[in-house]
Order: structure tokens, then sequence, then C-alpha cells
């Protein structure tokens, strides 16, 4: 902060009062990139003229704007600061229809540059200065990463995000140091214990996490935690890695030594246990084996025949929804659990609810190992509501808060909810979430203007879970009707399944032969999760086949389902 | 050495201790027994007592007010381990209970006269432990206010109860049982609260008996009929002792969970509520009958009965944990297996093997003579026993929650500081309902003692 | 008019003399009389010519009422008012119907064994004449009593008294109406 300070006029201009702000003489409130009109340029050099959604929230100033402050025209907005830009650019043609034009389409027309032949001289690149192998007695190195739920800390004060889980920890609301466990046995250290590392003349400290599959003799801290100035959510949460970063060590540091304070810190994470205890829930083979036997994933656990009961069949003759995830490619970025809590106005619970049991997040992606400590396999298996045909949770609801819709959805009914929890006792998957207390925010407006009108906002004392986004099959069936038509396959998408940026997650009729579920629910590796307990899941998997190189040490290739 | 007490005398005589001691009419019977409620001093222990369950049940209305204020959120249950002490505690006071009934209705349709002094504190402690548990699962609600959409009623919804749900039969179940046993309990006052009309002093006493007791003159064309509904309330309130706890095992044996889903519960949970039960009927006989002086009409012989009625559910009790155990092993389900495995090992085995350790081990000193004719004995190991089926309680609802099928939603439950004091505030409000009922009613049924009376001294003339 | 007294007590100590004299009443032809004792005495009832009572029977009609409403209700919710699909369970899921419907039969079976003890028994009554004996009281103690009625025909002031006399009880006194 010393250098800054010797600037003697410091004005900030941003939509936060952060750290920064808080060392500065002048504030002046910034608008989001939602509520300017700007301009920028794309990566191949196209020109994009920005405009805003919706007017300044809390009466931003755009950076035009306040640029305009300083010179001769400050009254001059936003809007007539681009487009006076651009008409002093544009000659030659009806400067009117290029405006609407440009505007409309989001980009102007030919504006990319032109690409360079260039050579790149490989005569200026050194050889990287230390390896983690040169680090002896009680240091590791240290590697800094952008964490992957707030990434560098401007999503800090991003709640959603705050307690997202991450990845592989499955930790929330703050940074864990991962540490191998054979490094941690070396340096006897145990889970949660805070230990105190120091680097360019400063400290900080961090909580370790024992990591499996962590290279040993280093230790990795994600950036973007214990900010100061973040707002309600990102304040004093987590470690401060910036501390001991340097620009000269960006991304690593070699001889970092880690000293025990003796004290511990509560790392909370939303996944109880993380090894599958011997059951076939995340079922795999090497393409070997697949070939071998196609059928190995049901092979494993018999599912019961549904010609095998007691009861009479329930027909589902009109639609009925199902959802197929590929494991394969799921690789556990967490997007689609955002999108949910997005989608259905998840709330968010905060730390210490979280550390009670009680996070709300509708989807959530398990992370397994497998194998040794040292160099496990990992699984990443997303969990929505199975829409189970025989769903234990029905069978137990005293007031027939939860029943079976027509079309096969397991349905919530709040209104009707109170709130005996039995259904969750029931549901061999544990994806219900129950409102203990008031986890909504009922007074706040801006909460209102960013929830989904279409999807209830539940209070205290009722249950809720993955509903297959029945708003939106509810938006594709209206839209079919309107044209006479059945829901065509893929019009209808769950929230989930719209961002998983590897579409492992697949939504659809399973009625329809020809939809892509059906596709790949008639795909040998589909089995169902904890299919033998009878519960008839809509909700299906397919099995991981992986390829290992044969060139790989046995002890690393996947083992045999 | 001590001369030999008249229990002792007529144990020797008749191989066991009397059911009445003797020396006593008609007379005296009714003068005791009504004295405690009219004539004697409140003893200054009653106050002390009474004052101190007052001060759990404001405990109570405060940890239920906050409660209601801020939600289920304020106890440790989460997800998976959605129900905690509030379930635990529901089946606790429920399982305590069914003694009462046991007492007053199957002992009285097989004849046996020693619960002729002792059913109604037994039907009283019902009473109450029925209101203790009764609460719960209104509490235990997200949104408690709509509680009475669990009956069936018409309303603007069209919606009804889903009968299949074992909460839905619960409801049935345990109102069933409730007006039952406060109408078995309350017939069989009503020729007392006539006794108590006629010897009352005070008018504001003597009208208040008079309207409780609707005017009961003892004629014996009414007696005739009076019979015929007591016998006929025990024929009804038999089949509850064992269908109201087995309903309630329901809650458990209908869900799919492992250490739930199991049709040993049944009768395992009615011989565990017969159990609690007796240990309850004896913390509470041997202060009365020392504290009132009341050992004639409670006897040793009562203390004797009711210490192998425990023994013998005990070693139900403890047949069932061995066949859970056995099921486990040697049954294929995997899931079944671990949840074993954990409850002996893993984070809530201490309270695994203290179940053991208070409902296995410890109440097998009952096998010994001496320790079912000590009363102070008695009252230890049945505050063990007490404890050893709360803990039974939390072993069931806990350890199979929070290991269930998906390791990756198994968790911990930690009960909060409200958890306690809704606990301990329940235990007030039943000691401070005991406490009034000892003050304002007669504890041992007076024209029951008169029949035991009239059966020793035609035992004595056929002599 | 109301008679001036109500009728006869006669006062006795055990339930062997009330039974000999209820029978010796019964005998003699009285018929409108009741017998008052602390406890229920075998036999006392037949003594005064009582048959049987009707509370079976109406525990009976009672619990008969209860389980068919239960089960006529559970029947109507589920399979005509508002079938719907719950766990893929048939609609009529008879096994779980059974506890609610076995629930209610005792508990309506319980309730008109209370009441209708209760009602047969004329009960709720608490002004009834022979409060007005100053010696009742003893009969929720440790006293027998018999009482014939003025209302009975053969009721005769000293005839009645001569012979209540002549069944060697305690005492006879007069109730006042």
């Amino acid at each position: 902060m010393g250098a800054l300070q010797k600037v003697p006029l410091r004005i900030y201009h941003g939509t936060h009062g952060n750290e920064t702000a808080a060392n500065c003489s002048w504030v002046v409130n910034g608008t989001h990139y939602l509520e300017e009109w700007s301009d920028v340029r794309s990566i191949d050099g196209s020109v994009s003229i920005v405009q805003p959604l919706i007017a300044p929230l809390y009466g931003g100033k755009s950076a035009h704007e306040l640029l305009n402050a300083f010179g001769a025209q400050p009254e001059l907005s936003g809007y007539e600061t681009v487009r006076g830009y651009w008409q002093s650019q544009i000659k030659g043609v009806d400067f009117e229809s290029w405006w609407q034009k440009s505007v409309h389409d989001g980009f102007v027309a030919n504006s990319a540059y032109a690409p360079l032949n260039l050579r790149v001289k490989m005569t200026s690149f050194a050889p990287p200065a230390q390896t983690a192998a040169g680090n002896t007695g009680g240091s590791v190195e240290l590697i800094f990463r952008p964490d992957p739920c707030v990434y560098d800390g401007r999503f800090a004060n991003n709640a959603w995000l705050q307690e997202l889980h991450k990845p592989m920890t499955k930790v929330v609301w703050d940074n864990p140091l991962m540490v191998s466990p054979n490094t941690a046995a070396r340096l006897d250290l145990e889970q949660q214990d805070v230990v105190e590392i120091r680097n360019a003349g400063q400290k900080v400290e961090a909580a370790v996490w024992i990591q499996p599959g962590h290279p040993d003799d280093s230790v990795t801290m994600f950036l973007g935690y214990g900010r100061q100035r973040a707002g309600r959510a990102g304040t004093g949460m987590g470690f401060n890695a910036y501390q001991i970063r340097q620009s000269t060590e960006l991304n690593s540091v070699h001889g970092v030594k880690l000293n025990k304070t003796g004290r511990t810190y509560p790392l909370i994470t939303t996944q109880g246990f993380q090894s599958m205890v011997g059951r076939h829930l995340v079922r795999e083979a090497t393409l070997e084996g697949f070939r071998k036997d196609p059928l190995f994933a049901t092979r494993v656990e018999k599912e019961p025949d549904p010609a095998e009961t007691l009861y009479p069949v329930y027909e589902y003759t009109g639609y009925a929804w199902g959802m197929a995830i590929d494991q394969n490619a799921c690789v556990g970025c967490n997007a689609c659990v955002i999108a949910c809590q997005s989608e259905n106005n998840v709330p968010v619970v905060g730390k210490m609810e979280v550390a009670r049991g009680r996070h709300m997040h509708w989807l959530r992606v398990d992370t397994y190992y497998k194998g040794g400590l040292a160099n496990p396999q990992v699984y990443f298996q997303p969990v929505p509501c199975m829409h189970c045909e025989t769903a234990p949770c029905e069978l137990v609801c005293p007031v027939a808060a939860t029943v079976h819709g027509t079309e096969g959805l397991n349905e919530m009914i709040y209104n009707r909810c109170v709130g005996t929890r039995y259904c969750s006792n029931n549901c061999p998957y544990k994806v219900r979430r129950f409102n203990f207390l008031l986890f909504q925010d009922w007074n706040m407006p801006q909460y209102k203007m960013m929830r989904n009108p279409d999807v209830t906002v539940r209070s205290r004392g009722v249950m809720e879970k993955c509903t297959y986004c029945i708003q939106r099959i509810q938006h594709g069936r209206m839209d079919a009707e309107k044209k006479d038509q059945l829901i065509p396959d893929g019009s209808v998408q769950t929230a989930c399944q719209q961002a998983c940026p590897s579409d492992a997650i697949v939504f659809g009729n399973i009625n329809d032969k020809n939809s892509r579920v059906v596709k790949l629910k008639e795909n040998p590796r589909n089995y169902g999760l904890l299919a033998d307990l009878n519960t008839r899941p809509r909700t299906t998997y397919l099995a991981v086949v992986t390829n290992p190189s044969p060139d790989l040490p046995e002890a690393e290739k996947s083992e045999h389902a | 050495m001590p001369e030999r007490s008249i229990t002792e005398q007529m144990q020797e005589a008749h191989g066991r201790p009397p059911v009445l001691l003797p020396g006593h009419t008609y007379a005296t019977v009714t003068d005791k027994i009504s004295a405690v409620v009219l004539s004697r001093r409140t003893p200054l222990g009653w106050y002390i007592g009474f004052l101190m369950s007052a001060g759990l049940v404001g405990v109570l209305t405060l940890a239920i007010a906050y409660l209601m204020y801020r939600g289920v959120g304020i106890w440790g249950i989460n997800v998976p381990v959605a129900w905690g002490f509030a379930i635990i505690n529901f089946v606790w006071w429920v399982g305590i209970g069914h003694a009462g009934t046991f007492i007053s209705a199957i002992l009285l349709l097989v004849k046996q006269s020693w619960r002729n002094s002792i059913n109604r504190f037994a039907e009283a402690m019902t009473l109450f432990a029925v209101m203790c548990a009764g609460m719960f699962p209104l509490l235990h609600m997200g949104r408690p206010w709509l509680f009475y959409w669990m009956f069936p009623y018409p309303n603007t919804m069209s919606m009804w109860p889903n009968f299949r749900s074992p909460l839905v039969w619960d409801v049935f179940a345990v109102s069933t049982y409730f007006t039952i046993s406060l109408l078995f309990w309350y017939l069989g006052l009503i020729p007392d609260l006539a006794c108590l009309r006629d010897r009352a002093v005070n008018k504001w006493a003597k009208r208040i008996y008079a309207g409780l007791s609707f005017g009961w003159r003892n004629s014996a064309r009414h007696w005739k009929r009076y019979e015929s509904a007591y016998l006929l309330l025990a024929g009804l309130a038999t089949p509850l002792v064992l269908s109201v706890h087995t309903v309630v095992s329901f809650d458990f044996a209908v869900a799919m969970l492992p250490g739930w889903h199991t049709t040993i519960f049944p009768p395992y949970f009615v011989a565990g509520a017969i159990f609690s039960g007796f240990a309850m009927v004896l913390i509470l006989a041997i202060p009365i009958r020392k504290i009132y002086a009341l050992d004639d009409m409670i006897t040793m012989r009562h203390l004797d009965n009711a210490a192998k009625v425990m023994l013998a559910t005990g070693l139900i009790v403890a047949y069932g944990y061995i066949m859970e155990v056995f099921f486990a092993w040697y049954g294929p389900n995997q899931y079944e297996k671990y949840m074993m495995w954990n409850r002996m090992n893993g984070p809530y085995a201490p309270v695994y093997w203290g179940l053991i350790l208070c409902n296995v081990l410890i109440p097998q000193l009952l096998w010994l003579r001496r320790i079912r004719y000590s009363p102070k004995w008695l009252f230890v190991i049945s505050l063990d026993v007490l404890l050893g089926m709360w803990l039974e309680r939390v072993v069931i609802v806990v350890t199979s929650l929070h290991r269930d099928f998906l390791p990756s939603a198994w968790g911990m439950y930690i009960p909060t500081r409200w958890d306690w004091a809704t606990f301990l505030g329940t235990l007030g409000f039943f000691a401070a309902g005991m406490f009034l009922f000892m003050r304002l009613v007669p504890a041992i049924p007076i024209f029951e003692m008169r029949e035991l009376v009239h059966k020793s001294s035609e035992e004595v003339a056929v002599k | 008019m109301r008679a001036p007294v109500y009728g006869l007590l006669a006062e006795f100590d055990t339930p062997s003399e009330i039974l000999a004299a209820t029978r010796r009443a019964y005998a003699e032809g009285y018929r409108k009389m009741d017998a008052y004792t602390p406890f229920p005495v075998h036999h006392l009832p037949e003594a005064l010519g009582m048959r049987k009572s009707a509370v079976p029977l109406v525990t009976l009609i009672g619990g008969i009422l209860g389980g068919l409403t239960a089960y006529v209700l559970q029947y109507w919710v589920h399979v005509i008012a508002y079938p719907i699909n719950i766990a893929g369970r048939p609609l009529h899921s008879w096994p779980s119907f059974i506890i609610v419907t076995f629930e209610m039969t005792v508990l309506f079976a319980g309730i008109a064994a209370f009441a209708g003890s209760l009602a047969l028994n004329g009960l709720p009554m608490p002004n009834h004449p022979i409060f007005n004996s100053e010696t009742f009281a003893q009969a929720t103690r440790d006293k027998f009593f018999l009482c014939i009625e003025a209302t009975d025909p053969r009721f005769d002031m000293v005839e009645t008294e001569r012979f209540l006399q002549a069944l060697n009880p305690r005492a006879v006194t007069e109730v006042p109406n």
C-alpha cells in the first residue's frame, strides 16, 4: 500500500468498494458492462458495439462518462460518446443504417485485422530455473493456481461461487492448501492444520488439505481468497495467497517452508466421503474390457426386471421424461451446479450451515477416488434427482406433497409440504434438500430481480429438489402446442444440460425412440445408480470406459469394474 | 439382629411377599389413600419437586417458542440425518407409555391382582408420557402450524393425507392410544372421584370432584355396566399395547434404510417399550411408596414382579440385537453389513457399546433375587434401562441415517443445546404432570384395593 | 306430587350380608330397589334382577362402525376422490389401509364402551335423591346399602321397614326425596 499512498490524487472507478477503493481518495461509482454503452475489439480485431441491457441500477458512470467529466463536454452521455466516436470514424455510408446494423448484429462487419506473418525466435527462451526435486528437508515447492470457483479473486463476493464445491476437494468458502499424503506424513501435517508460509519477507497462513494424487514435495494454494474488503460473501474468507506471491515468481516458488502453528482451521466440504466403499456407484472398464463384455456395467449388480412386480405397472403413454449422464464426458467442472442454482432460485446458506450439513444444491457433483492415495483414479458423478418410478420418497410423505406426475416426473409440491422430512430419509440418493431455516432473503429488491420468475421461491420448512426443470418443460409444451406439434427432441433442455461444456447430460422424452436420450439409454454402458434397490430411476448413467496407454506402469492403469 | 419385617414373615409363610399387607379393612385403605389427596399436609419435597419440574417446563416453553420463531434449523438435524432427538424422544416416550397399558389392561385380563395398586399411576404415567411423545411429531415439522393436514377432513383443496405413509398411521395409532388410555384411566377414576367427593371438606374440592365423578353413586346395577365397560376397554387396550409401538416401528421398518428396513422391528420395539415402561414404573413406584408410606399396598411383590417383567422383555430386546447382527452377517446385503460394522466401529460406536452395556449386560443383574428385592438397586437399574433404551433409539435413528447408500451423502449428527433443552423440558413436563396427579387424584385405585381386601378376607375365611 | 320419602335404606357391613339381603328382598317381591357397594360384588346385580348389560353390544357396534368408516374413507380417498400415482403403488393399497382401519375400530369401540356405559347408567346425574341420605357417604368407604324405593308397588313404610330390620342390618334409615 505504501507506493500507492505516494500518488497525490487517486481516483477509483469501479463497481465495488474493494481494497483498492479503500486506498484512494475518490471513488467513482462505475457501471457494470451490461449497464453501459461502449465498444470492444474481439480476439481477431473485430469491433463490437456494447449496448446496455438495463439502466444503471446504482447510478453508476461508465468509463467514458468519467473521462468526459475531465473534458470539454462533461454532460455527454456514454451513448453519445460512443455514437459520436463512430460517427467520426465511419465515412462514405449512411451512418444511421451502419449504426443500427452494427448494434443489431453485435459486431461491425469487416473490422477484423488482417493476419500478420510472424516467426518466433526460439533463442530468447531460457529453461526453467528449478524443479521440485531440489527440495530437501522441510521445504516444498509452493504452486499458485487460480481458484476453480472464484478465479483470481474477482468473484470472491459471488456467494454462488463461494458455496460451489471445488471439483476435487469439495471444499466450500475457503481455499485449502493441497498437500500430498506422503508429504503430509513427512512434514507431520494433518488435515486442517494451520501452517504459516513465508516468502519474500511476507507471510501468510493456510489450512492443510491432504489431497490424494497430488505430487509429492509440492503444495498448491489457490488465489483469490483472504480478501479484506470483498463484500458480505468474500471478506475474510480463506487465506490471501497474493501476500507471498511476487511478480517475479507468479506461478510457483521453491524452497518454501511450512511452519506448523499448532492451530487448526475448519475446512468445510459438501461431500461426506470420497471413497465408494466397494459399492458399484461409478462403473468403469478399460476399452479392452468393454470389448470383451459390453454389458459390464449392468452385470456387476442385478437390476430388477420392470416386469417383476406384484403391482400393476403404470403406463406412460404421452411424454416420459428421462435423463442420461455420460460419466466419460463429465470433467467435474461444476457448471451444471451453478446453472441449476441460477435457474431454480436455489439459496446460498453460508459456511456455518454447510458445516452443519445443510447445503442446498439440487444437483451435486460427487468426486470419488479409487486406488491408492498416492495416485488414485478420480471419477465425477453428477447426482440430480433420479425421478424414480417407484420413488421411495413419495410413499412416505404423510400429506402427499410429493407425487408422481403422468409424465414420470417426481413432483415436489412446496405448498403442501409440512416438513416431516421422511422423504429425505427414504431417498437413497439423498438428493432432497430441506429449508431448515429461512434461507431465502425475502426483502432485498435486487434478489427479486435476480430470481427466475418461473420458479417458486421456497420458504422455511419445505423440502425441495431437482424438478427436471419442469418450468422449461412447460415452456416447451406451450411452444409446441402453439404450433400444434409434439415437443421436438432437444428443444427442452434442463439448465444443467444447457450449461455442460462436454454435453455429458442429455434430457429428453424416452417414449420418443429417435431422441438422443433413448440412444444413450440403449447404449450397453447404461446403468442405473443403486438400481438394485428397485427404485426404477429415470436418470441413468453411462459407465466410464478408459483407454490407458500400454506404456503406463500397471499401477496407474484403472482397474476393471 | 433386626426384627424381620412383615414382608419377610409373610414371605416365609406364603413363599412370596403379599400383594397387600395384612391388617387393612375397606375403611383403612380408603382413609389412607384419600388422605394423601385430602387431608395430609403436602410434603415439602412435593413443592420442591414440583417447582423444579415447573422450571423445566419453562425451559421447554422457551425452547418451543424459539423453535417456532426460527425453525427446526436450531436443532442439529441436517441432510442426511434429517431426524434427530425429536424422533428419538418421541419413540422413547411412546415406548415408556406402553407399560401403563400393559399393567392396566393385559394384567387385568390375565387376572394378576398385583396390578390393582399400581395401575392408576402407571396409566397416568402413560398419559403424560404420550403427551410428551405427542409433542415431538408436531414440533419437528418444518411447518408445524399445518399439522392438521395429516388428518382426513374435507377441505377446499380436495386434498387428503396419504394413508400409505407410516406417519399417518402414527397419527391414528397415537391418537387412538391416547384416547383409549385416557378413557380407560378416567373410567377407573370415576368411583374414586366419588369417594373423594364424599370425603372432601373444602367446598370447592367437593364441587369439583362431584362434577368430575358424574354423580356416581356406587349402584350395583351401575357397577355391572361399569365392569363390562372396564373389561371391554382392557380388551381393546390390549391389542393397542402390541399395535401402537408396532406402528411406531413401521416409521422405520417401512423405509428402505439399512438398519431400519427389518421385519424384527415390530416385536423388538414392543418388547423394548414394555422394558423401558416398567423401568419408569419402578422409578415412580419406589419413591412414591417410600415418601407416602404406601409400601403396604405397593409391596416387594410388585417390585419383584416388575423386575421380572423387565428381565423378560430385556431378554427379548437382547435377542433383537443379536438377530440384527446375525442378519447383517449372514445375509447378502452389503449395505446392511456395512451399517452393522459402522455401528460397532464407526464414529457412534461408543453409543452402540453403551447401549449393549445398559440394555443387555446390566439388566442381567435382575436374575439375582437379592437385587430384585432391593429397591435401591432396582431404582439404579431402572435408570440404566431408561438410558439404555434412549441410546437404542439414538443408535437406530442416527447410525442408520448418517451413513446409508451413497458415501458422498454421509454426514454426522451433533445435537445442539436446543435439542437438549427440548428433551429435558419434556422430562420436566412429565414430572410436573406426575406431581400434580399425586397431589390431586388418588394414586392408588381405592375401590380396587377394597377388592383386594375382600379377596384376602375370603382367602383367610377359606383357610 | 312427590312422595316425601324416596325409599328406605338398610346398611350392612360385608358383601355376603348385602348379597343375602338382596336375594331375600327379591324373593319377597320387591323390584324397584338398588344396592350400593364400595366395590363391585359378584352376583349382586343378578340378585337385583338385572340380566345382561347392553354395553358389549354397544361396543361392538361402535367398533364395526369405526372399521367400516376407516376403510371406506381410505378407499374413497385413494381410489375415487383423488386417484394419484404415489410411488407407483396401486391405488387400492389395501395392506396399507389395514392399520388405520384397525386403529379406528379400536377407537370407536372404546369411545362407545365408555360413553355407552355412562349413558346406559344415566350418568352424569349429579342430583339423585339417594344423596339426601346422611349416612350414604359411607357407600364410598366401607358400608353396603340396600335401598327399597317408595315407588315399588309393594312398598309400605311400616311393612318394608319391618322386613328390612329382619335382615339384620346395622341401621335402617329413611331417604328424603
